[in-house]
């Protein structure tokens, strides 16, 4: 009974996503024990509420399920590719370190039944409820390698299938930007679209903004500030263009999180990744990393002396220092 | 300062008898909502759980043949293995399986060569290690990879002088590691990068005054351990922080009266166990390396600890696994 | 850093408390979860302005939050919600303010009768939104002489605010101000911690 109580949590569930696939939060509501005719999951304004009652019974069923099948067991029901999208969506809405599920959904992408845009907005939508999942990342790192291969095997029209850095030159055209340090202009989002790769920038840029709504949820969030390093570098191939937006964007940011030492880390990895094109950043740009490094310590001297007793800030000025000795 | 205060009613004293209950009873709700929600890491589980009982002296209380048995089935033709059956192979459950069946003296049961070659065909050219198949890099892999290897006496099956120099380029201003080069350092990532180069003997590229520092300082009045500046103490750091100070020669630089006392504050006196903070759920990772952590600070009740396998020193020597600590 | 709510309440001589006014910036809480949070935060302010001496300032610690009051001679009392990294001075000074500016609006007989709404106060959503960053309200250089800091009671929890014989679990599962959803969001809350 309560196998096919599960099965109808899983039915009501995919009539939700398909009913609104614009779904963009979910929660899990704190409701122990079912009520009589009343469906435990509620649609409001793009917001899905699951009834806590629900969603072990939920799992049970959906994980049971496809674990079966993954031992490949007798008594094994059939899932066709539909039902394992079902499947693995409902587990990891519940539970988004099982990494095997997120597995499934990689086979499935690369068998051409499942896009990978789909999987970025399943994980974003993960992100939201569990903003730390580290498998839910590496997942999301596995997606955008995915992309870059296939947008790299589109635009040369051969069957290029090597990841390898030096390729990703190609995305990041550093004569097709345009050069603009007006701080006016939103983080290096203004980058264009180069016309081979149609949105894998968007995708990239879309996702420095999925981790900072991550910092923003969870306080020096590891994994969100390390997936974003990772993002700038292997999608966005530490342009200066993108280091410019990004020292920019976070500078507010970690005004306003002052303890939050991952912040802080994240702007010494700009920086360090500024230093060393600093000969590009002078050409190209006129800006000496010597005065990049100075405004860094007088914005840190000026928190440290309006927020007293933040360690986060002093770390920060151990690192600039450091640099500073060194440059 | 963010920190906890450890309420006058909290343990001063180790109830080692209900820790040994309580990991004993832990895979007998099979049922439990939590027990099918960490099923993702069961092998690992299973090595917290068996570790900790071997630590205090009460590893026969543990159904071998059935842990064996399923380790066996966990095995894939990769040769890796998967933290349960059904689950995709992974280094991280590799690495606990093979520690499980060196405490039980079984690593003959299952087939070696092919976790020696699963281990190996994940090293990539820069020296990193993938964690599987799917290509996530990351320096605990680094780590679960020599681990593995040298509990298994393989560790010529990869390239080490490649692997060092990744797990380096990890290294900070601040002498701590990261999980990828340009990552912030943190105490875990720290273990696992110093660990590492302990195995292979390459402990001299550590600045030993730096980083113990940046470690020493993770200590908080309450008297525990936190893994990053500003963070909340957590029992799991008295492992990560105190292991990698006790490698590089550090460990009298922390204050041990008050990390044990933070320590003995998080057991729960009713269901035995220990928790990340005092007053909260207890669990079998918090117990292990709560009692690990006491180990270290020379609690006689426990067997001494290795520093970089987090098993039982006998185990270590008895597998005639040397290791040169600073 | 953050602020998450401001209220002003009325202190009565039975010690009795009600809410004149209150403004609340719940964005960074899930959708779901607004509702009981809100009703959370009044029910904190009442239980934490109803334990506060006349003429005295508390901070109190309730996990990742921090509820600032400032109950001043003639009984109008003001309430602060904030994380940890917002500066206690700061939101001591605005409490200042706040209640400064509430006096203005409206004849003090009227405290004790009122209603939210009643006295208009609309400066209360400017205040908010204008002391979430606390720098530009240019609040740290001049209030460093308004204020003596240490004057500030400080509470590591809500516990230590009640009296012995209180629980803080009887409290909610009495108060009439909390929704059945909100008191379920709190033992859930519990259970999982
Ligand atoms: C043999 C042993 C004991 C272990 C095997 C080797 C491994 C896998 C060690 C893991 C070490 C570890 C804890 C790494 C840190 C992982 C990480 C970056 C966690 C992110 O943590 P936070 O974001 O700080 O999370 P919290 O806020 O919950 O602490």
């Amino acid at each position: 009974s309560s196998d096919s109580r599960g099965c109808r949590l899983l039915s009501d569930l995919n009539s939700v996503f398909r009913k609104d696939p614009e779904i963009d939060e979910y929660d899990f509501l704190p409701v122990l024990e079912p009520k009589h005719n009343r469906s435990p999951l509620i649609l409001q304004d793009h917001k899905l509420g699951l009834e806590m009652w629900s969603v072990k019974i939920l799992h049970h069923y959906a994980y049971n399920t496809l674990m079966t099948w993954r031992m490949k067991e007798v008594n094994a029901k059939f899932l066709g590719q539909l039902d394992l999208i079902c499947l693995t969506r409902a587990i990891v809405l519940v539970n988004p370190d099982c990494s095997t599920a997120w597995n499934i959904r990689k086979e499935l992408i690369e068998s051409g039944d499942l896009s990978v845009a789909d999987d970025l907005k399943l994980g974003a939508l993960v992100l939201g409820k569990h903003p730390k999942s580290p498998e839910t990342f590496s997942h999301r790192k596995w997606l955008f390698t995915t992309l870059v291969d296939s947008c790299l095997a589109n635009s040369s029209g051969s069957t290029v299938s090597n990841s390898s850095v030096n390729m990703y030159n190609n995305f990041v055209n550093m004569d097709a930007i345009d050069v603009n340090l007006d701080p006016n202009v939103q983080n290096g989002f203004n980058v264009e679209p180069s016309s081979k790769q149609p949105d894998f920038q968007e995708h990239a840029f879309k996702e420095l903004r999925n981790c900072q709504k991550a910092s923003d949820k969870y306080p020096s969030n590891y994994n969100a500030w390390s997936h974003r390093i990772w993002v700038v570098k292997h999608c966005l191939n530490c342009s200066l263009q993108v280091l410019f937006g990004e020292l920019h964007t976070t500078e507010n940011w970690v005004s306003k999180h002052i303890s939050d030492h991952s912040g802080f880390h994240y702007r010494q990895f700009l920086l360090t990744s500024l230093q060393k094109q600093s000969i590009d950043l002078k050409e190209q740009f006129s800006v000496c990393y010597k005065n990049l490094i100075q405004k860094e310590l007088a914005t840190t001297i000026d928190l440290i002396k309006c927020y007293e007793g933040h360690e986060a800030l002093w770390y920060h000025r151990r690192y600039i220092f450091q640099n500073l000795c060194q440059s | 300062v963010k920190d906890v205060t450890i309420p006058d009613s909290a343990l001063r004293s180790l109830i080692l008898q209900k820790h040994c209950d309580y990991i004993a009873s832990y895979g007998t709700k099979k049922d439990d909502y939590e027990y099918c929600i960490t099923e993702y890491l069961r092998m690992s589980g299973m090595y917290w759980g068996l570790t900790v009982m071997d630590m205090m002296g009460q590893l026969d209380r543990m159904n071998k043949d059935e842990v064996i048995q399923f380790i066996q089935q966990c095995q894939h033709e990769c040769g890796g293995i998967g933290a349960s059956v059904g689950h995709d192979p992974h280094l991280l459950y590799t690495l606990s399986a093979v520690q499980i069946l060196t405490l039980y003296d079984a690593t003959d049961t299952i087939n070696v060569d092919k976790v020696v070659d699963y281990v190996k065909n994940l090293q990539q050219d820069d020296g990193s290690f993938y964690g599987d198949k799917w290509g996530e890099v990351d320096t605990r892999f680094s780590f679960c990879a020599v681990a593995c290897l040298a509990l298994l006496k393989r560790l010529d099956a990869i390239d080490i002088e490649h692997a060092v120099e990744f797990v380096l380029t990890c290294m900070n201003f601040d002498g701590g590691f990261g999980c990828r080069p340009g990552s912030e350092s943190h105490s875990g990532q720290i273990y696992c990068c110093v660990g590492m180069l302990a195995i292979v003997g390459q402990l001299h590229h550590i600045n030993a005054d730096l980083l113990g520092w940046w470690l020493c300082e993770r200590q908080l009045p309450s008297g525990g351990l936190n893994g990053r500046p500003e963070k909340l103490p957590d029992v799991c750091y008295s492992w990560w922080v105190l292991a990698s100070l006790k490698i590089i020669g550090k460990i009298h630089w922390i204050d041990k009266a008050k990390l044990t006392k933070f320590i003995l504050a998080c057991q729960d006196d009713e269901t035995g166990g220990f928790a990340d903070r005092p007053g909260d759920m207890v669990d079998p990772f918090h117990t292990l390396f709560g009692i690990a952590g006491l180990s270290l600070l020379g609690e006689d009740k426990i067997k001494p600890v290795n520093p970089v396998f987090c098993m039982p020193e006998e185990v270590i020597r008895g597998n005639g696994i040397q290791l040169e600590l600073l | 850093m953050k602020l998450y709510c401001i209220e002003v309440l009325f202190k009565d001589s039975n010690g009795k408390v009600r809410l004149l006014a209150a403004t609340h910036d719940l964005q960074s809480f899930g959708y779901f979860q607004r509702s009981s949070v809100k009703e959370f935060m009044d029910f904190t302010s009442k239980i934490i302005v109803e334990r506060t001496a006349i003429c005295s300032r508390s901070s109190t610690k309730e996990q990742e939050y921090i509820c600032h009051v400032y109950v001043r001679s003639d009984s109008l009392a003001g309430v602060v919600i904030g994380d940890h990294e917002y500066p206690n001075r700061v939101a001591h000074t605005l409490l200042n303010k706040v209640l400064d500016d509430f006096t203005s609006k409206g004849p003090k007989a009227q405290w004790s009768i009122s209603n939210p709404g009643d006295i208009p106060f609309k400066e209360l959503d400017e205040y908010l939104s204008k002391y979430q960053d606390p720098k530009s309200a240019d609040a740290m250089t001049k209030i460093q002489s308004e204020l003596d800091e240490t004057k500030i009671i400080l509470h590591n929890t809500i516990e230590a605010v009640l009296d012995r014989h209180e629980k803080l679990d009887n409290l909610i599962e009495k108060s009439d101000g909390l929704s059945m959803q909100s008191k379920a969001f709190y033992k859930t809350a519990k259970k999982t911690n």
